[in-house]
């Protein structure tokens, strides 16, 4: 066909209008994101940032759920940085290193002074405990972690390993493993840590020298030092608990090695989502939560409250008093009521084409023209409420470089 | 010498006058050919599908509702396009059940699946299922609707994942010629009056006229035996009055269904609705360049060639234009 150089134009137009559309959307999305379903926790996703250095005034702006701190709770936090610390004590105590962690910048100038003979300069500002970088950038929610196994095979006495995941300031003890020796002869210690998403930059320290392994992924971070680091993705956090569920039943089984108890409570201590790293921590509106997570399991019977209808009414009803006892009231009633559309899907394109034709808009709209929607509605199902026992669908497809917006009638029943 | 575009066009010789009309339409042609349905469409825009499960008096009401006259038809059983709902379809209907009244429980329980039986049993033709691909050229389309005589064209495509046609939307002779007016400016040069443009027939054109006197059933059978959408109104001295057109038939049945028919066509037209466009004339020695000017501005269906004193002369259709551009005066 000879159109190819006028179908340019007007593909041209099309292309032009679509990108402002699309810079529309983004300003949709991330309204949608603000807007919406305030009580869905998974908000705090997108809401909380990157870097873990913020002072603790700055955290509850970032959680919907938290509003303002007072001096009790900073107390209360204070308090938990504390046991965090005896906590923490306790583990990497365990093999009586207490000095390595009571005095550990001395310790640290040792081994700066040990690297100066052995190793390149740039690692030297490493051993600073300086708050190198952000260890988790783009991280989701910290309070998600996968456990991952942190092994170190090439020989030495005392292994532990430092890194972005405690801000580079606690050095974590690895555990020698006794029925695990590789090709060499050499021990392997290991260590589990539950680590969130994100990139995680980590060196070890061998009998008080500054490593990193070669069976480790390496890089150079941003000012120059050498680690090793580890990728957490969003899916390995997937995998695992899916596996998780998995595990569960093994233990019932009781087939759990020493091994994985040890793991399980170092995990949990770095889990400890108070933990920020960097000495930040974190406030828990519900500290019950967690445990309260814990005892949640599958059943096979569909709850009363779904099938009975007066049940749910009395569900409902006390749900009801509930919220309006508490005048915080926004998080129990979205109990009550299904979530609002995304704002991006109510603005029906249709709808406008009806204001258009109001305002002699006739003689101009005989194409049946519609402004160009937002993409995000695009493949979306809109209904009209029954009438006469006839319902229209509609849906916005792309046709080429168009849209379509298909307005299906059809009768309720077959006649 | 020439002050107004008038007198420019008046000092022109008749020569020069056939020769920018020929050059003229060739590019008119051109420009059909070089372009496509689909680049008649907007970016976005709003298509309306009746399910052919549906009764055929709901489907008018959705019709009027949207403000349309016609629309593609979907049978769900075979997951396919079954052709297009226009108004003469409502003609059958209202003509069927002119001459088999006692049927009225089954008019009234008629599906549009159904309309195909009526239409056999008074022996017009069938629901309009011409189609065309969007990517052929507007002059392809324009061929088809004139072979067909039809007034409008859907354009169907397969969907490139299912494999079955989907309707993409259903384009009318008004929308191409308006399309031609807005973007082709050689319609400025169609200065041949069109009296003396033979393929438009007007001198020896039948007409089939109504008064305001004349019953609505008349003026309805009279519509489906020409198979014209619109009959001229004149008064007792063939003076152009008004227009009665299929469109007027949908409101007229819309809400009593098939009993307001005995009325006259005056009474009917109380009924219609105040954004009617209006009935557009011209005379003999207009130019089809303000007739496409015209159309540009204004949403029309024919126009009706009047001479001075407004008695009606002849018609002219968006038919008629489109087939002097395709096929011009040979």
């Amino acid at each position: 066909m000879s159109s190819s150089t006028t179908t340019e134009n007007a593909n041209g137009n099309g292309n032009t209008e679509k990108d402002v559309s699309m810079i529309d959307v983004s300003n949709a999305m991330n309204n949608g994101n603000g807007n919406g379903n305030g009580n869905d926790n998974n908000d705090n996703d997108v809401e909380i940032s990157d870097h873990p250095q913020p002072s603790v005034e700055e955290e509850p702006k970032r959680r919907k759920s938290t509003i303002i701190l007072d001096d009790i709770e900073k107390i209360k936090i204070d308090n938990e940085k504390e046991e965090m610390k005896d906590a923490d004590e306790d583990i990497t105590m365990s093999d009586n290193h207490d000095n390595d962690i009571q005095n550990s910048q001395p310790n640290h100038n040792q081994q700066q002074q040990q690297q100066q003979q052995q190793q390149q300069q740039q690692q030297q500002q490493h051993q600073a405990p300086q708050p190198i970088a952000q260890p988790q950038l783009n991280t989701p929610d910290p309070n998600i972690t996968v456990p991952i196994d942190i092994k170190w095979v090439q020989g030495g006495e005392k292994v532990y390993v430092t890194g972005s995941f405690t801000g580079w300031k606690k050095m974590i003890g690895l555990i020698k493993q006794p029925d695990i020796n590789n090709e060499n002869n050499n021990p392997t210690y290991m260590i589990t840590l539950g680590l969130p998403v994100g990139t995680h930059r980590f060196r070890f320290v061998v009998d008080n020298e500054l490593r990193f392994s070669d069976f480790l992924p390496t890089a150079t971070d941003q000012l120059g030092n050498f680690v090793n680091y580890i990728e957490i993705t969003p899916e390995n956090v997937e995998n695992f608990y899916k596996e998780q569920q998995f595990q569960k039943e093994e233990e019932a089984t009781k087939s759990q090695s020493r091994k994985s108890s040890i793991s399980k409570s170092i995990t949990n201590l770095i889990n400890d989502p108070d933990d920020m790293g960097n000495g930040y921590s974190r406030y828990h509106e519900d500290e019950d939560l967690e445990s309260q997570n814990k005892k949640l399991q599958y059943i096979s019977d569909i709850p009363p409250i779904f099938t009975d209808p007066k049940v749910m009414e009395q569900y409902y009803v006390a749900i009801d008093k509930q919220s309006r006892s508490s005048n915080n009231g926004q998080p129990q009633q979205a109990w009550l009521h299904p979530p609002h559309l995304p704002p991006h899907l109510d603005n029906v394109i249709l709808n406008n084409f009806n204001n258009q034709n109001g305002m002699n808009y006739n003689i101009e709209n005989n194409s049946g023209a519609l402004p160009i929607p937002n993409h995000v509605v695009l493949n979306h199902l809109a209904t009209t409420s029954i009438k006469h026992n006839t319902l229209a669908v509609a849906s916005i497809v792309r046709y080429k470089r168009k849209y379509v917006t298909q307005v299906l009638y059809a009768p309720l029943q077959q006649n | 010498m020439a002050t107004t575009p008038n007198d420019y066009i008046l000092s022109l010789s008749d020569e020069q006058i056939e020769n920018d009309q020929q050059v003229g339409i060739k590019a008119i042609r051109l420009f059909l050919q070089s372009k496509t349905s689909y680049d008649v469409l907007p970016v976005s825009y709003r298509l309306i599908v009746l399910d052919t499960t549906l009764l055929v008096k709901k489907s008018l009401n959705i019709l009027l509702q949207n403000n349309i006259v016609s629309a593609p038809l979907w049978n769900p059983q075979t997951s396919r396009f079954a052709g297009l709902l226009t108004a003469s379809d409502f003609i059958n209907v209202i003509q069927y059940y002119f001459q088999f009244p006692e049927k009225f429980e089954f008019v009234d329980q008629l599906t549009l699946n159904g309309l195909r039986d009526v239409e056999k049993a008074i022996g017009v033709d069938q629901i309009e299922n011409n189609h065309i691909h969007p990517f052929k050229s507007l002059y392809e389309a324009c061929i088809k609707m004139l072979d067909s005589k039809a007034r409008r064209i859907p354009l169907i495509d397969e969907d490139e994942k299912i494999k079955k046609e989907i309707v993409v939307s259903v384009l009318t002779q008004y929308r191409i010629l308006k399309f031609v007016a807005l973007n082709c400016k050689e319609t400025k040069m169609l200065l041949k009056p069109i009296k003396n443009l033979k393929s438009l027939n007007v001198l020896n054109k039948e007409i089939s006229t109504v008064t305001m006197g004349t019953p609505v059933i008349e003026a309805i059978h009279l519509l489906a035996h020409r198979s014209v959408s619109s009959l001229p109104v004149v008064d007792e001295n063939n003076k152009l009055v008004n227009v009665y057109e299929a469109f007027d038939i949908l409101t007229l049945v819309k809400n009593g269904m098939y009993t307001d028919l005995d009325l006259s066509i005056g009474d009917a037209l109380l009924r219609r609705s105040e954004e009617f466009e209006g009935v557009h004339t011209c005379t003999l020695n207009d130019r089809l360049s303000t007739i496409m000017d015209t159309i540009r501005k204004s949403r029309l269906h024919r126009l009706f060639v009047v001479d001075d004193d407004g008695k009606l002369i002849s018609v002219i259709t968006l038919s008629d234009i489109l087939n002097y551009i395709l096929y011009g005066d040979d």
